[in-house]
């Protein structure tokens, strides 16, 4: 790589060019990208598009589509269906279409960005920097393993030193001439690559063949929308990846305030919760293996319905080998809901002893498609909550009494938008100091007040306290070698415990805030360390805070949840 | 390559019809607002203003107003030049079905009148003259009256004002209609005003006198038969009717 030089500055307007398939982004997104570039971006520019059409759509629709760009005053605009010379790997034909811009559109030189970018501040100084330069490309924050590997497997040394290799990102580019050639070269020669982002190793490939004439650009030009500090405080662009794409039309900056203002979908307000108990509950659970726990939910469900209660049911069963999905398709007959039974793609493992972040994403996954379909459903009430449940957690039939009264007792009950439960860890008798608490149904097991679901808790101030539990009152943690900070513990005299972030097998949210699908569950690696994900219910929960300005708690005296 | 100027309204809807055209008998386009030329492919121009980079470095098929109907609902369609100068792709001997099919109104001639119209342009659009003052020099002292272009923003030039004409918006005693090359020139012929046309390039070139005091008044049937080929309707466009005359 060459060191960063600027040229003197020149008067030719700056080309911005982005892809995007005729579908719904060109009216949702595109009209963002378009009009942050024209807020920010000095000088002149012009915006260029390449928009990539299915070969059997209308006529007419592309007509209006071209009508709409020329209305939002994109400069250029090229309609073609897809290349395919890149057979099951359709993607990849997105990334070869970026390295042949430049004569696509007959520039000399041009800015490449993916249209789910804002652009929120001046970009016009890239054209000065190192001007012999084919490729000015940014740092892609992700250690990508797959590329990694297909890297160094083909011979390539990962720009960077050793111990901290750096990826491009093919998202952001400055193009000084086409590398198209560059790119169907690199795809000829080594074409077996991974198939996870093959796009990002062939990139990768010719910026490394490049040399001198690649030249990598502050990393300030472009950030992802999950470093949010950056984002914030100085990145001049924000690429929004994965689910973070869901949330991108709400957000907004603030640069001097050095924040972001995340603004409530103006399609649709979210509904004044509430103040007394429901009149419906819609339980969202998912099993696997657990034909010896379901009687245990199953009576205490009937119980609500005998009680007047309107329930749904909406149950995911997977991969299950005993008798979970004979059971809950035998307790649906004659009632409100579904049984979704599948076998995962890539099953995970259960390691009791341990922790495997392998399962999280695949969970994360599975939560949200089980909420979709409880969402796109009629809710059984005007009032009604969905339960969100884990297999093995053991309730008593007058839980939602307990929960709701608990709730009552807050001065502003229907600013809550989560309710979790004091969900307690059943141990081993053996295992726990001597004045745990016996079970008294089950005398082998014992409770010592430890909060059981530790990898997605995050206190009040953000503070993940796994493996130990953030409860002064858990004795368990007290003699297990819990660093002894009272300051950072909650005390055991607060009901109503307000949280970043929680779970515990069990928790009640309105559902009018679910049928918002951004709220919804994923995870994201820490960026150092990518095997140790975040648990899902961190970032559901800082969703669903974010997004409907509600909290999230822990009702410390609701304690009669128990998991096994 | 589609050359388009979005703040011309007409160029801004009419864009969209052509993608859609081109879209549907297959032929890859782009739309841009470009002023120079690019890629390999025909650049398809729309208006004569913004272009002239274009049209100076190779082929064009330029799209403008159109000599005859409704400006919103028709365009006319000309390789290679400008008016009567480019190619409108026309079959070599046009049957009248196409003329027929629109129901043009076309007037006898008129004999008589007392005034000789000098009509105004906004550009010369000519080899002949550098200049409009240059042509009004030649045209304006056999002329009694003068109808400025509706268009034009600039006062009648100095020639015209030493020459006395009174300026007219009416073709009423009009006895002869002198022009350059304007598409005023088709309007004046079917309105049966007999017409002057001092340059190659005007349309009605084939049914007018060339001298600002010639009366001509010829058949105009094979003509008429003629100009409806040399101009298409915007459904026809967005039909991709006439593509295949021209790519």
């Amino acid at each position: 790589m060459a060191a960063v030089s600027l040229s003197p500055r020149r008067a030719e307007p700056l080309d911005i060019v982005t892809i995007c398939k005729a579908d719904a982004w060109i009216d949702d997104v595109l009209p963002r990208f378009a009009s942050l570039v024209d807020a920010h971006c000095s000088g002149f520019v012009r915006r260029h598009i390449l928009v990539v059409t299915e070969p059997a759509s209308a006529p007419a629709a592309e007509g209006r589509t071209v009508g709409k760009l020329l209305d939002r005053g994109w400069h250029t605009v090229i309609c073609r269906p897809l290349d395919d010379h890149h057979a099951g790997r359709r993607l990849l034909a997105f990334d070869a279409l970026r390295a042949g811009l430049l004569g696509e559109f007959g520039l000399r030189e041009a800015l490449y960005m993916d249209p789910d970018t804002d652009v929120v501040a001046d970009l016009c100084e890239v054209r000065r920097i190192a001007p012999d330069a084919d490729l000015l490309w940014v740092a892609n924050p992700l250690p990508l393993d797959p590329v990694l590997g297909d890297l160094r497997r083909y011979g390539f040394n990962p720009a960077g030193p050793p111990d901290q290799p750096v990826l491009m990102e093919p998202g952001f580019i400055y193009l000084r001439r086409d590398l198209r050639s560059e790119f169907d070269d690199v795809c000829g020669r080594y074409p077996e690559v991974n198939e996870f982002v093959p796009g990002s190793t062939y990139w990768n490939m010719v910026m490394l063949g490049l040399g001198p004439r690649a030249v990598r650009l502050p990393d300030d030009y472009n950030r992802t929308f999950w470093d949010v500090r950056a984002a914030v405080t100085t990145a001049k662009s924000v690429h929004f990846t994965g689910q973070w794409k869901l949330l991108q039309p709400h957000v907004e900056y603030d640069r001097p305030g050095q924040r972001i203002v995340i603004r409530a979908d103006r399609n649709r307000a979210i509904p004044k919760p509430v103040g007394e108990a429901p009149d419906a509950i819609a339980v969202v659970a998912m099993f696997r293996d657990n034909a010896e726990y379901l009687p245990h939910a199953f009576d205490r469900f009937e119980a609500w319905e005998r009680r007047g209660l309107r329930l749904r049911y909406h149950f995911l069963e997977n991969d299950s080998s005993d008798a979970t999905a004979m059971l809950l398709a035998g307790f649906l007959q004659g009632r409100s809901g579904r049984l979704e039974s599948r076998s995962l793609a890539i099953p995970y493992l259960r390691r009791p002893g341990g922790q495997n972040y392998g399962r999280v994403m695949p969970l994360a996954r599975m939560r949200s498609f089980i909420v979709d379909a409880a969402m796109s459903d009629e809710p059984a009430g005007e009032h009604e909550w969905t339960l969100l449940l884990d297999s093995d957690i053991l309730f008593p039939e007058d839980l939602l009494d307990r929960v709701f009264a608990a709730r009552a007792l807050d001065p502003r009950p229907e600013s809550i938008g989560m309710l979790t439960c004091y969900t307690q860890q059943l141990c081993r008798a053996d295992q726990l100091p001597g004045d745990a608490v016996r079970c008294p149904t089950s005398p082998a097991l014992a409770l010592a007040g430890h909060y059981f679901d530790t990898f997605a808790f995050q206190d009040a101030h953000h503070r993940h306290h796994h493996p130990f539990c953030a409860f002064d009152r858990c004795r368990r943690c007290r003699d297990g070698g819990r660093p002894d900070d009272r300051r950072m513990l909650i005390p055991a005299d607060r009901p109503i415990v307000d949280v970043a972030a929680a779970f515990g097998g069990l928790a009640l949210v309105p559902t009018e805030i679910l049928r918002d699908r951004r709220i919804r569950w994923t995870t994201y690696g820490s960026g150092y360390d990518q095997e140790r994900v975040l648990s899902e219910h961190v970032v559901f929960c800082d969703r669903l805070r974010t997004i409907t300005g509600r909290r999230v708690v822990v009702l410390q005296d609701v304690d009669c949840v128990y998991r096994v | 390559m589609i050359h388009v100027e979005p703040r011309i309204a007409w160029q801004r809807e009419l864009a969209p019809k052509i993608a859609e055209g081109l879209r549907g008998i297959g032929v890859p386009y782009a739309v841009t607002q470009a002023r120079e030329r690019f890629g390999s492919g025909l650049p398809i121009l729309l208006g004569t203003n913004c272009w002239r980079a274009v049209e100076a470095h190779g082929p064009f098929l330029l799209i403008d107003r159109c000599s005859f109907g409704d400006p919103a609902a028709w365009v006319s369609l000309v390789l290679g030049g400008h008016g009567r100068r480019g190619d409108h792709r026309v079959p070599d001997a046009p049957e009248g079905s196409r003329w027929e099919r629109y129901g043009v109104a076309v007037h006898p001639w008129r004999r008589g009148g007392e005034r000789t119209v000098l009509c105004g342009q906004t550009e010369t659009y000519s080899t002949r003259y550098a200049t409009l003052g240059a042509w009004y020099s030649v045209a304006a002292p056999r002329c009694t009256d003068f109808r400025p272009h509706p268009e034009a923003i600039r006062q009648p030039a100095e020639s015209c004002a030493a020459a006395r004409l009174t300026i007219t918006r009416s073709w009423e005693g009009c006895r002869l209609a002198v022009t350059l090359n304007s598409s005023i020139a088709v309007a004046t012929v079917l309105a049966g005003i007999p017409t002057v046309t001092m340059d190659e390039g005007a349309m009605a070139w084939d049914v007018t006198g060339h001298h600002p005091d010639e009366v001509v008044t010829p058949d105009r049937t094979a003509w008429l038969h003629w100009l409806a080929w040399t101009q298409w309707t915007h459904d026809e466009i967005r039909e991709g009717v006439p593509w295949p005359r021209f790519l």
